[in-house]
């Protein structure tokens, strides 16, 4: 009975994930729907020595702004009832955003001059060049998540679930974590726009290191134990850099970065929540 | 089953394989090629020459003489190196950067360049006026892909030069290069078939243009540095003057915008915009984009472009034809600053989006398709010519020269500090 079940309490796991996923297909739509600006437009229109398939670009921005429709469809439909094929359609779709970032060659470049072994193994640079799937893992991973979570409620969390949303969301800020070792840029200028231009960039640079330091840790930190902190702090930094986009774009060009940024810390929530109920329910049975 | 892009990865296999072949093919031994010439800082008595060499060599030097002069002078090359990159090492040719300095203003030089018992063809190079006389400039970007449109557009750029000088309008003195020139900027086998072509430009009766060259998005890693003459880790940010009363700031959005270059912009603008009656800047990602989304440019440095009255901003990247109104504190205002751009060297287009804020009053001065801007700065305006390739003229404006703000008003009030007070008047 579910009612006798010490996992009944589950239920708000279930909308944490519900509203994370809803919130980051609004941000996709509405990114999608400004037209011509994301990695689907340089996949589909881009010429061909750019990874693009060349396509005519009013084919291309048709393709984009269907997939835009798609996803505020998604939006609305997961609030409503989380289909299973909808939830896999939302993950394909992300995974086809990522690898049109891969295939065009957007995102962060890694400096393979900084690791030992070199830039001239093209074994490394063509590893390196899959960053943006794990800085994206986290993005793919929630409409799986969500599956998985539906599919094991209320019998309690499967495996399955907690260590897709523990992988993913270590990939994300590992990730991040070396984007912010290595200094990029933007992040950079977040930073400094953020303090409002009172931070050098000296400083801004010396604190990213740090960042990038406890974001590798806490990303491994995840896969190896559960430890209530770190997913806390997860979720927390995981909101902090996401709406950190609004203070760099301001809020109509940034509050849809930061809406589909909302599985960093959609994600590691569901784990705090997860831990500290699945803890609680075990001193219940001992 | 045959993926469905089975045509385009059949179309990259010629590329991947002849690139190579083709470049090496244009450098034999220590014979100087891809000749170019870059420009930073005073224009009117310095320039670097650069050349490019199969083979290492020993020694690598300019000869060159003004025009008139019976002498030749050699000067050393002080930067020479193999290239870095993705190409096996023996196949990496050798860069050869000569730095002259102590040149005359407005002069014509004549130049050729040697390595060891080679060398190349005799070409030749303005030097900025020092007095004021009109100027122009090349703007362009986005050279990356279409390699049959970049070299069309190369050859546009040495026709315009010679037809220019021919008509005894203001001499074109560089090209300004917003930035995007390959698509791979790691690989140096797409840089080196970029040099190849840029060879293009140059004219008939070896007229060099100097390149003014700002980063791009796509410009990745240290090849930049090495085939501009830019310190190995350079910021890509600098100062150039084309003549007394026109600087260009060159601005690189491919790294912090808002911290060290910010502070080093507000710097230069304070120290030198009123300085010179023409102040313009150019640099890759757009502040006001016609397709994309804005830069860190818009929220860095547009506010420093409107305090200071910058007169206008080249913008790349976005692979159209825009034109902006005079923009001030996100509204139109006649006081404020154009942005013009944004790259059409050969990369495919796309259509602006002229239903954005900034690009409703001038939709008709937007559109798609490969062009250069030609700015030309007189005394009285500088205008602003947007051409196709082909030489169809589509677009024209002129902006006329704005006044310095008076700084004058000091104003002592009994019991408070004192303040300093700027009318800015326009």
């Amino acid at each position: 009975m579910q009612s006798d079940s010490p996992y009944r309490s589950l239920a708000p796991l279930r909308w944490i994930l519900r509203i994370g996923l809803a919130v980051q297909c609004a941000g996709h739509a509405y990114w999608l729907a400004l037209g011509g600006m994301s990695p689907l437009m340089s996949l589909f229109w881009g010429q061909r020595d750019t990874g693009g398939l060349a396509l005519s670009e009013t084919t291309a921005l048709g393709i984009e702004a269907g997939f835009a429709w798609f996803f505020a469809a998604a939006a609305l439909i997961v609030l409503v009832r989380p289909w299973r094929g909808v939830l896999l359609a939302i993950a394909g779709c992300q995974l086809l955003l990522v690898t049109a970032m891969w295939r065009t060659g957007q995102g962060f470049a890694l400096d393979l001059s900084a690791i030992p072994v070199g830039s001239w193994s093209p074994g490394v640079a063509w590893v390196a060049s899959l960053l943006p799937f794990a800085a994206h893992l986290a993005r793919v991973a929630l409409p799986l998540v969500l599956l998985l979570v539906e599919r094991s409620l209320p019998g309690g969390l499967s495996r399955m679930a907690e260590w897709t949303a523990r992988v993913a969301i270590a990939c994300t800020f590992a990730a991040h974590g070396l984007e912010a070792v290595q200094h990029n840029f933007e992040f950079i200028n977040m930073l400094i726009v953020s303090s409002r231009h009172s931070m050098s960039e000296g400083m801004a640079t010396r604190l990213l290191t740090a960042i990038g330091a406890i974001d590798l840790l806490v990303a491994l930190l995840v896969v190896s134990r559960r430890i209530h902190s770190v997913a806390w702090y997860m979720a927390f930094w995981g909101l902090v850099t996401a709406l950190a986009r609004i203070s760099l774009l301001g809020w109509s060009g940034g509050w849809f970065h930061a809406a589909s940024r909302a599985a960093h810390f959609v994600l590691p929530l569901m784990l705090a929540f997860w831990w500290n109920l699945d803890r609680s329910a075990r001193r219940t049975v001992e | 089953m045959i993926p469905s892009n089975f045509p385009g990865v059949l179309g990259i296999l010629p590329f991947l394989f002849l690139t190579p072949l083709a470049s090496a093919a244009s450098l034999e031994g220590v014979t100087p090629g891809q000749v170019r010439m870059v420009w930073k800082g005073d224009t009117s008595t310095t320039a670097t020459l650069s050349w490019t060499t199969a083979e290492k060599g020993r020694k690598h030097r300019v000869k060159l003489r003004a025009e008139g002069d019976d002498d030749w002078t050699t000067v050393a090359c002080q930067r020479s190196g193999q290239f870095g990159g993705t190409l096996p090492i023996e196949q990496r040719p050798f860069f050869h950067h000569a730095r002259l300095t102590g040149l005359e203003p407005a002069t014509k030089y004549q130049i050729v360049c040697q390595s060891d018992q080679k060398a190349s063809r005799e070409y030749f190079f303005l030097t900025a006026p020092t007095k004021e006389e009109p100027v122009a400039v090349l703007f362009g970007g986005d050279s990356r892909s279409g390699l049959d449109a970049r070299k069309k557009v190369n050859r546009m750029i040495a026709r315009m030069v010679a037809e220019q000088s021919a008509a005894g309008r203001p001499a074109i003195l560089a090209f300004v290069h917003g930035g995007d020139y390959i698509v791979d900027g790691r690989k140096l086998e797409q840089w080196l078939v970029w040099l190849t072509d840029h060879e293009l430009t140059i004219g008939g009766n070896g007229r060099l243009l100097p390149i003014i060259p700002a980063r791009g998005n796509h410009d990745l890693g240290p090849l930049f540095n090495e085939i501009f003459d830019f310190p190995k880790r350079d910021g890509n940010y600098y100062a150039t003057d084309l003549g007394p009363e026109v600087r260009l700031a060159t601005l690189n959005t491919e790294v912090a915008a808002a911290g060290d270059q910010r502070k080093w912009l507000a710097s230069e603008l304070s120290d030198e915009r009123w300085d010179h009656r023409w102040y313009f800047c150019q640099y890759h990602r757009p502040a006001f984009p016609a397709v994309k989304f804005p830069s860190s440019a818009l929220t860095s440095w547009v506010p420093l472009f409107e305090e200071h009255h910058v007169d206008l901003v080249c913008e790349a990247d976005g692979h159209n034809i825009k034109r902006t109104p005079p923009i001030k504190g996100t509204k139109v205002d006649p006081t404020g600053v154009v942005y013009i751009g944004e790259g059409g060297l050969g990369v495919g287009h796309r259509v602006p989006i002229t239903s954005r804020w900034y690009l409703q009053e001038t939709a008709e001065h937007c559109s798609a398709g490969h062009h250069l801007h030609l700015l030309t700065f007189s005394a009285e305006r500088l205008n602003v010519r947007v051409i196709r390739l082909g030489g169809k003229v589509f677009d024209e404006f002129a902006l006329l020269p704005r006044q310095a703000p008076e700084k004058t008003a000091v104003v002592v009030q009994p019991g408070s500090r004192e303040r300093e007070l700027e009318a800015v008047s326009q």
